[in-house]
Formats: C-alpha cells, structure tokens, sequence
C-alpha cells in the first residue's frame, strides 16, 4: 500500500510538472516570437511575464463554455481527455534522470509510438463532432498527416534499436556516453540520417509549424479545435506544448545520450516504508539542457519557417522521408554487420563524425557574427528587456 | 508482490468493460459513437493482455488497433457518410439474418466447448515462455528472440504477405478511385 | 510487470481525474447564457449552410490503408531489431542480416510498386488532366501559347 501511494505522489508530481512546463513553454513561445518579430512580446504580469499563462488559465477557467448545436456532446467532451491523456501518458518510460523515472518499461519506446493513437483518435473525434466543417477538415488532415509520419518515425526509432539492441530508454541511454563522441548521432551516418528524420517527423506528430496544417490559422481558422472554448480548449493547449517537452526528451534521450553526465551528484531522502528516493541532480538538469535546446530551435522553426501545402506535405512523407528511412535502416544493418563496435573504423567514424558537428555549429556562430557585423545590427544579449 | 491480490479484481474490471463496450459497439446507432466504443474495447483488451503477463501484446494491440485500423474505420465512415442510424432503415433480408443467427450460435457453442474442455490446457505442452521465464527475462526479449528463431519462416512470409496486400490495394483502389473521384470533381465536392 | 502497466493506468486515471476537476471547478464559476447564434457553428460570421458531415475524398481512406500495412511491418521489425545485436554476438550475424535485409527489401518492393502505380500521390495525376482539359474547355485560361 505504501508503494501504492508513493507512486501516485510521484504521479501527481509528474503531472503538476508537466502543466507547469507546458503553461511556460507558451509564455517563453510568445516571448522569443515577439523577438523574433521585432516586439516584446508578454511582460506584463509577474517579472518579465513569467506568470502570464496563470493568467492565462485563470481567464480561461471563468470562460463560458459553448458546444454547437447539432454537435455531438459526448465525443465533443471526450476529445481533450484523449488527447491529453495521449500526451501525459508517454511520459510514463522516459528516464530525466539516473533515478527520475516513472517505470522501466521493457516496450519503452514502442509504448510511445502506441500511445501517439490516442492523440490521433482525440484529434479526430474533437474535429468530427463539433459540427463545424472547418473542425472536421482541421481533423482529418490531422488524422491523416500524423499516421504517415508516424511510419518514418518508427523507421529513425528502428535504427537507434538496431544499435542499442532494447527498447528500454533506461538501458539506451546506458549504452550511451557522456561525451559527444558516445552519442548515437555521431556513431555513424545512418544514425545522424535517422536523427533528422526523426526529428522532422516529430515536429509533423506534434502538428508543429512547418507541419501545422491541422490548425492552419489563415485558412481554417483553428483547425480540429475551432468550436472549443474555455478549458476544454486549454486542455489542447496544454497537449500541444506538452508535447514539445516530450519531443525533446525523446530526441536527446534517443540519439543525444540522455541524462549521462560526467560526474555525479545524488541526493538521497530516506522516506518512511520504502527504500530511500534518490535524485541524481547533475545529470537532470544536463538532460533539461538539452531538452530546452530542441524545444528551443522547435519554436525557432516555428516562427522561421512557412506553412507547408498538404499535398506537398504527403509527398514530404512517403516519398523523401519513407524512401530514405529504409535506406538508412538497411545502411544500419550493414554497418552493424561489418564494423563491430570499438574496431577502428568505427572510432574513426565517431571522432570524424563528432568534430564535423561541432565545427558545423562553430561555423554556424561564425556567420552569425559576421552577418551581424556587416549589417551593423545592434545585439540585445539581456532578455529581460 | 504486494499488488497481487487486486488481480482478480482488475480482470474482472477490464473483462466487463470489454464486454460492456463491445456490446454497445453493436447496439449504439450512431457509427462515429460505435467507433468510440470500439476505441474502448482494445484498450481494456491491452489491459486484460497486461494481466496476462503480455506487455508486448498489449503494446501491438494499442499500436494497430486503435493506432491504425481505428483511423481506417473511421475514415470509411467519412467516406461512406454514415449517419445516426443509416445502417438501421435498411430493411434486412430474412436469410440474411436466419444465416446470421445460424452462424452466431456456432461460434457461441465454440466457445462453450472450449470452456467446458478448459481442464485440458492444464495438461497441454508447454513450450519455452512460461511465466518463469517471463519474470527473469521480460516476456519481451522472449518474445523477440522466437521471433526470430522459432518463427523465421512466418515472419519472412509476412513480409510477403504485406506485399500482396500493398498490390491489392493498389488493384482495388484503381478500380473504385477512378469513378468515385470522377463523380465528386462533377459534383464539386472533392475536398 | 503488474506494477509497472499499474503506473501507466494510474498515469491516465490520474490524467482523466485532473481534466474532470478542473472542468467542474470551471462549471462553478463560468457564466452560461447560451443563445442561438452563440451556439452556431463558426462560419467566419456567415450563417452556416447545412451540416458539416459531407462525403469525405477516397485518398484519406486509401493513406489509411496503405499506412496500416506499414504500422504492421514495423510492428514486427522493431521486436525483431531487439535482438539483432544480440545474434551478432553470438555469431549468427549473418543469417540474422540476410533475414532482415529480405524481409525489408520485400517491403521495399511494395512501396516502389504502390509509387509506381501512384498511389502515393495526394493528388492523382488523371485528376489534375481532367482538372486540365475543364480549364481548356472553359477557354478562360490561356494554358497553350497561342
């Protein structure tokens, strides 16, 4: 009974941290946004407008809510528990740390791609039952692009699996390292072909920009949730950034080694009835590093980037991202196959791999700054502005 | 394991909600509804295959069932507009339900039969899984490794099989696709 | 294994549980005065003509279909991926790479067959013609230099 309780304090932990989490992530969205655009962006309420999205719920809480006539209510209200629940359920396997993890499931990264169904299932039924035909093509767009890229996805996870040979997050981290060189994106080209394809169908399951057809403002309004308001829209909000951490989690716990860091630091709280908590604080908040890193250029993309056609959007899938996901996966099995691993090649492989990456965002830096000081442009370093 | 005991009482909770929503999959008109119903359906099957110590079962059947075959439902019923009680103002033709009543009381003695012969399973052979296995290797690695050993050839086969599939697809679209998209380009509906 | 899927079930009871409060406590305080035009689908401020549920383009239903058999194959490569390394290991790397290899290549030969045939296209060719020949017969687009 009282490991009972434990976990559902560490649940109810998990899920306070997660809409938290998604709560900033829109504040930090719409203030890189505004920089991005040349304004300010929220900073009104709180220091800097950290607190805007309490605001922003609190408002959201007193809204009335509508369902259209002629809707069907009962899928109408079940469409934000599913795909909430869709969202917050993958978070179950994800190791944050050497001890913050939920449990260690042995289907690990095959759970997560099952429970990206219940997002589809949400997405679609919210867009078929509000009676509204901007919701319903918003829907089945949605339906329709995420089953495609959930294909070249499962293909990138295919090649991190032939290389870590489980599907536990915890033992593919372990075979990971701390140092770039260990990282599964720099062992060898297939896997840093993988890692974008991964990454790019990522962005197309969680319907971000360039993948937003589902809620293409300009032409269908909100998509799947143009008839929701107040909470039960919120509840889709909240989805949809928590989604961004979960994307982040998975691409750096997949191909970027996880929570490894080189040195340790543990906490350890004994607790009456069960062995003690431990909490290893370097390697989270190394793996929170990384995961603001990919959440960070996810909404830099976002605010880059045009919105892509549907049919431009298909043939993206099944014809450039499908064709080179097997390519990469027979590449991986080849490889496997012929150089093991520590043999010379592969080190050379990894060393020359892990040096191009970093001289390719040295040299990104590099014209940054060059491009700034051709323009003369004037650098706001300070965020608080 | 402390959790054990709740066991029975979880199969019994995923057994009626299975049957619960499976039965209201055929009694609800609304097709849109009897797909939400059916949604429910396989997830608390995962949950009874969770119980019966199949994690890899479980995962399959949320990942196909209701990751792709739900979608596919769903858009046949988009496409052939199935509204609320559609299916029902068609009147049925009498042998089609005297061969459907015929047929559902053969499969009901089926299963009967495989209650009333349920002792035997005890003294059926057992292969390599048992639950010994499952609990120091995770059903699994177990379940990977047979995989590939045991049932290469099968797996190979459907491999083939998919393909088969993929062509007749292909075949069977082309054959509707043409005149369907045709008619709704003249109609004007084409979305 | 009891415990760990306990969590993921704890995980969405706990999930449904927090979306039903808040919804309640929403139901608390929110105003409700609905009214006929407030509750008419959203049509950018025109009145709605007719209900949303119209026949939907066979391509979504096709997608599905072709996507369903690739769900499948990967539902039986990932396991099988799992203990590729594992027979590297133990020295039966190659049957486990020819195995593999087959088993993609014949996926492989699907794909090309179904793009061949283009199906894969969102938009089908013979659709875009007959879009094409209508242009050309309405006259009011000069598709061919006169």
């Amino acid at each position: 009974m009282t490991q009972f309780i434990y976990m559902f304090i560490f649940a109810v932990i998990y899920l306070l941290s997660i809409a938290v989490a998604a709560g900033f992530l829109t504040v930090v969205e719409r203030r890189i946004a505004g920089r991005m655009q040349s304004r300010i962006g929220p900073n009104r309420v709180g220091p800097q407008g950290i607190v805007q999205w309490i605001a922003d719920a609190v408002k959201a809480l007193q809204k009335e809510d509508i369902i259209p006539t002629d809707a069907h209510s009962f899928l109408f209200k079940i469409a934000p528990y599913l795909v909430f629940m869709g969202v917050f359920l993958t978070l179950v396997p994800i190791p944050f740390g050497a001890y913050t993890l939920m449990e260690n499931l042995d289907t690990g990264i095959f759970y997560v791609l099952a429970m990206a169904s219940f997002v589809v299932i949400g997405v679609m039924m919210g867009g078929w039952a509000s009676n509204n035909k901007w919701s319903l093509l918003g829907g089945m767009r949605s339906a329709a692009q995420m089953i495609s890229y959930e294909v070249p996805a499962a293909l990138a996870v295919f090649v991190v699996v032939v290389m870590a040979g489980t599907l536990n997050f915890q033992k593919i981290v372990f075979s990971q390292g701390a140092s770039p060189v260990d990282w599964y994106v720099f062992r060898n080209p297939f896997a840093f072909i993988a890692f974008n394809i991964f990454f790019i169908a990522a962005l197309a399951e969680g319907n971000r920009v360039p993948f937003d057809i589902p809620e293409a403002e300009s032409e269908l309004v909100s998509g799947y949730n143009t008839e929701y308001s107040g909470m039960r829209f919120l509840f889709f909000f909240l989805a949809e950034w928590g989604n961004l951490v979960v994307i982040g989690a998975l691409v750096s716990t997949l191909f970027f080694g996880g929570w490894n860091f080189w040195f340790e630091y543990t906490l350890e709280f004994s607790v009456p009835g069960r062995y003690p908590i431990r909490f290893e604080v370097l390697g989270f908040l190394w793996f929170l590093f990384k995961v603001s890193i990919f959440v960070f250029i996810i909404i830099w993309i976002r605010w880059t980037l045009p919105r892509l056609r549907i049919d431009q959007l298909m043939d993206i899938c099944w014809k450039y991202m499908v064709p080179i996901g097997l390519f990469a996966s027979i590449g991986i099995l080849l490889w496997m196959y012929f150089v093991p691993e520590k043999s010379l090649a592969d080190t050379i492989m990894r060393y020359s791999m892990t040096s191009f990456g970093g001289l390719t965002i040295l040299y990104f830096f590099y014209r940054v700054f060059q491009n700034l000081r051709v323009t003369k442009a004037k650098i706001y370093a300070n965020p608080f502005v | 394991m402390e959790l054990t005991f709740i066991k029975p009482f979880m199969f019994y909770f995923f057994a009626s909600l299975t049957t619960g929503s499976a039965l209201m999959v055929v009694i609800i008109r609304n097709p849109l509804y009897s797909a939400a119903m059916l949604v429910l359906t396989f997830f608390s099957l995962a949950g009874i295959y969770v119980l019966l110590n199949s994690e890899i079962i479980a995962v399959l059947q949320v990942f196909v069932y209701a990751g792709a075959i739900m979608v596919l439902v769903t858009f046949v019923i988009m496409l052939l507009n199935l509204r609320s009680g559609a299916l029902i103002n068609k009147p049925t033709h009498i042998i089609r339900s005297v061969v459907a009543v015929i047929f559902s009381f053969l499969l009901f003695i089926c299963l009967i039969s495989i209650f009333v012969s349920g002792n035997q399973v005890e003294n059926a052979p057992k292969g390599v899984i048992t639950a010994a296995a499952i609990e120091s290797e995770g059903s699994f690695q177990l379940f990977s490794r047979a995989l590939f050993s045991e049932y290469l050839l099968p797996f190979e086969l459907v491999s083939l099989l998919l393909t088969v599939a993929v062509i007749g697809v292909v075949v069977l679209i082309r054959g509707i696709s043409g005149a369907e998209e045709n008619k709704q380009a003249k109609k004007g509906q084409g979305r | 294994m009891l415990r760990e899927y306990g969590a993921v079930l704890l995980f969405s009871v706990l999930s449904i549980g927090f979306i039903f409060v808040t919804l309640l406590a929403s139901k608390i305080i929110r105003p409700n005065h609905p009214n006929p035009v407030k509750n008419s689908p959203y049509e950018c401020g025109e009145v709605p003509v007719g209900n949303a549920w119209v026949n939907f383009n066979i391509r979504y239903y096709v997608l599905a279909l072709i996507f369903l058999l690739f769900d499948v194959e990967i539902v039986l490569i990932l396991p099988v991926a799992a203990v590729y390394k594992e027979w590297l290991n133990t020295g039966f790397g190659l049957l486990a790479l020819s195995e593999l290899l087959l088993f993609i290549a014949i996926l492989v030969v699907a794909l090309i067959y179904a793009w061949g045939r283009g199906d894969l296209n969102w938009i089908k060719t013979y659709e875009r013609a007959n879009a094409m020949d209508e242009l050309k017969n309405a006259g009011d687009y000069p598709l061919e230099e006169k």
